[in-house]
């Protein structure tokens, strides 16, 4: 067997909420002599372990505050566990939410380049795929606009064609499809199938379930941070509509 | 355990090495020398009309009494201007930026008095304080570099992966900067410009400080790096914060925010250079100031200085994520920080115990060492080299340790 893309090993990943905000260095240090900074620790993340194949499609299910987010922000590296590791072989293009990486007062194509470094791009590689992100995008007549004009569904489609469109390794969906129209939609779902059979390895989260079903091969269910379930996508969807 | 003890036997050496320093500098017979002048400066007499003074660094010398030209040559019989004179109660003080060691007054009265001044003691206080601190400083960054090498390791080789990034954030930075303003980058010369002839006309005429080279490229200089300090240190201190947004969706290396924000200010500082230049070709045109050889090395302060604030920066950035107050006290240390450092005033006009203390502050080297390359044609001494790099290396040392050890807490407090 190849190594897997991802291989999560035992992620536990606690916050410590402080009970009242303490963000200013006196506030802090009467705290910490009369030793009252005390905190609420809360485990988002506790003992998860999976192993995700290349080309694999895997969707991530759940209740709200169940976790789903924070495992996608530990694999791509923006949060470290507090405890376990994560091991990733290749380029992860994260579009953990809309817009990462835009600057609203500078142009769709200053915005392209940006966006492209901020993914660690090769300047050539973005100019070369330049007038692809364009047209997917659908924003060829607004090239020379500033993004702080744009609709929500309009910065949504840049920035799944840059991410998508860069040929990444492992490609992470939080939410994002919920956004464009259903014609858009549709584009991006073709799209994330197109990417699957050359190989990329997908993480999607979603509430909506169909879309779940539509897409992934495979299913991890997330319940307060633990995990439910990992499994085909029939069988999970089966227990997870019938909770 | 291993690391304290490693750390512990490092500061006791440098302890050691630094009192060893400090006896021999500081012995009662070495202070009887600098009484009449650093390192045995000889001064004789030889007709009752001519002064010569024969030693080494001879600065900050004073005089009491009528002279009517004064000659000083370096070790190499290089004649040299003094970088500046001062008058205080009666005496005169002729300062040559450390490097003559030879100087002759001639047309000296016969109540003439001539004296060197033992500045040079306080470069020996910095030196010690470097003795100690220095090493202890690289040691404890280099012992946290080797604890976590391959996440060290990591750090640089993102540098490679993320230029593109680096020289896309400054040009947008440049493009924003001057965004809806006519004049638009011109600001970055016409700003230090504008205020050059403000202080000019305060400090020239109605506060009158007399510099040797006149007030306008003395403060120009000064300006000119105080400046790229006090604007990168403003952009960093919030640039982790600000960067927020991206550290919160994509992985990143945290340090492109403040090393952006420090080399943007770089950008600005070099396009303030033009001011410089357009103001030494007026004066060059109406002969008040010569061109020297020297002028050539403009960049080495400027390198010295951008190490030296990335460093600093990395510190700022780091602070102000935990508590923003450092924010708010910032604006009030530049202030300070400004009337501490010699730019609107040279240094031999405060009081010497003053003067001591001035040195330990890192940029009066640096605005120092500029002004000795770009107005008065000196060439720094190698202790000038080795201070301002020290001071760099210490703040780069502490600050990239410093940054390292609290960047993945960054994301759980913006």
């Amino acid at each position: 067997m190849s190594n897997p893309m991802i291989s999560v090993r035992g992620v536990t990943m606690n916050f410590n909420m402080p009970k009242e905000k303490v963000d200013s260095v006196k506030e802090y240090l009467i705290r910490k002599l009369k030793r009252r900074l005390s905190y609420d620790k809360f485990t988002a993340l506790d003992n998860i372990s999976i192993d995700i194949e290349r080309g694999e499609v895997l969707g991530i299910i759940g209740l709200n505050g169940s976790g789903k987010s924070t495992l996608l922000k530990v694999i791509s590296g923006i949060l470290k566990p507090s405890d376990g590791e994560v091991i990733t072989n290749g380029t992860i293009s994260p579009l953990i939410e809309l817009g990462a990486g835009f600057d609203p007062d500078l142009t769709t194509r200053e915005n392209i380049f940006l966006n492209g470094s901020v993914l660690g791009f090769e300047r050539s590689f973005i100019r070369e795929k330049y007038d692809e992100i364009l047209d997917f995008a659908e924003l060829r007549d607004y090239e020379n606009v500033a993004i702080k004009n744009f609709s929500s569904g309009m910065v949504a489609r840049l920035g799944f064609s840059i991410a998508t469109l860069v040929k990444p390794d492992i490609l992470i969906v939080d939410e994002i499809l919920a956004v464009g129209d259903f014609l858009f939609q549709q584009k991006c779902e073709a799209r994330i199938s197109e990417m699957m059979s050359g190989g990329t390895t997908v993480l999607i989260v979603s509430h909506s379930i169909e879309q779940i079903e539509r897409l992934c091969s495979r299913i991890l269910w997330l319940d307060h941070g633990k995990t439910r379930m990992i499994g085909d996508t029939a069988t999970v969807c089966e227990q997870y509509k019938n909770m | 355990m291993k690391k304290k003890l490693i750390l512990c036997a490092v500061a006791v050496v440098c302890l050691a090495l630094a009192l060893l320093f400090g006896v021999i500098n500081f012995s009662a017979d070495n202070l009887e020398n600098r009484k009449n002048g650093y390192e045995n400066a000889e001064i004789s007499h030889p007709d009752g009309k001519v002064f010569v003074l024969d030693g080494k660094y001879l600065n900050n010398v004073k005089v009491n009494g009528k002279i009517e030209s004064v000659c000083a040559f370096t070790a190499e019989g290089e004649p040299i201007l003094p970088s500046s004179t001062t008058q205080k109660n009666d005496d005169l003080y002729y300062n040559f930026g450390v490097y003559a060691d030879y100087v002759s007054f001639t047309g000296a009265d016969d109540d003439t008095v001539v004296t060197v001044n033992p500045t040079s003691l306080n470069v020996n206080v910095m030196l010690t304080f470097f003795i100690f601190f220095l090493p202890l400083c690289l040691a404890w960054a280099i012992l946290n570099a080797i604890e976590d090498k391959s996440a060290f390791k990591k750090d640089i080789l993102a540098m490679k992966r993320y230029k593109y990034l680096l020289y896309d954030l400054v040009s947008r930075d440049i493009k924003t900067k001057y965004r809806r303003s006519v004049l638009g980058i011109l600001w970055s010369v016409l700003n230090p410009l504008l205020m050059m002839l403000v202080l000019t006309a305060v400090f020239s005429q109605i506060i009158r400080v007399e510099v040797e080279g006149g007030f306008a490229l003395f403060y120009l200089t000064g300006y000119i790096i105080f400046n790229f300090v006090s604007e990168s240190s403003g952009f960093s201190l919030v640039s982790v914060i600000n960067g927020g947004g991206l550290i919160k969706k994509v992985y990143l290396p945290k340090y492109v925010f403040p090393l952006e924000k420090t080399i943007f200010s770089l950008v600005n500082m070099l396009f303030s250079l033009t001011a410089f230049v357009i103001v030494f070709v007026i004066f060059l045109i109406t002969g008040q100031v010569q061109l020297h050889a020297t002028m050539l090395l403009f960049f080495v302060p400027m390198i010295y200085v951008f190490v030296f604030s990335l460093g600093l920066n990395l510190i700022l950035s780091t602070l102000n994520v935990f508590f923003r107050d450092v924010g708010h006290l910032w604006g009030v240390f530049m202030t300070v920080w400004m009337y501490a450092t010699p730019i609107i005033y040279p240094i031999n006009i405060v009081p010497e115990w003053l003067q001591g203390i001035i040195r330990f502050n890192p940029l009066y080297h640096y605005v120092t060492y500029f002004r000795n390359v770009m107005i008065y044609g000196t060439l720094p001494s190698f202790t000038d080299n080795l201070i301002c790099i020290g001071f760099a290396l210490l703040f780069l040392a502490v600050g990239v340790t410093v940054f390292r050890k609290n960047q993945d807490k960054f994301v759980l407090h913006i």
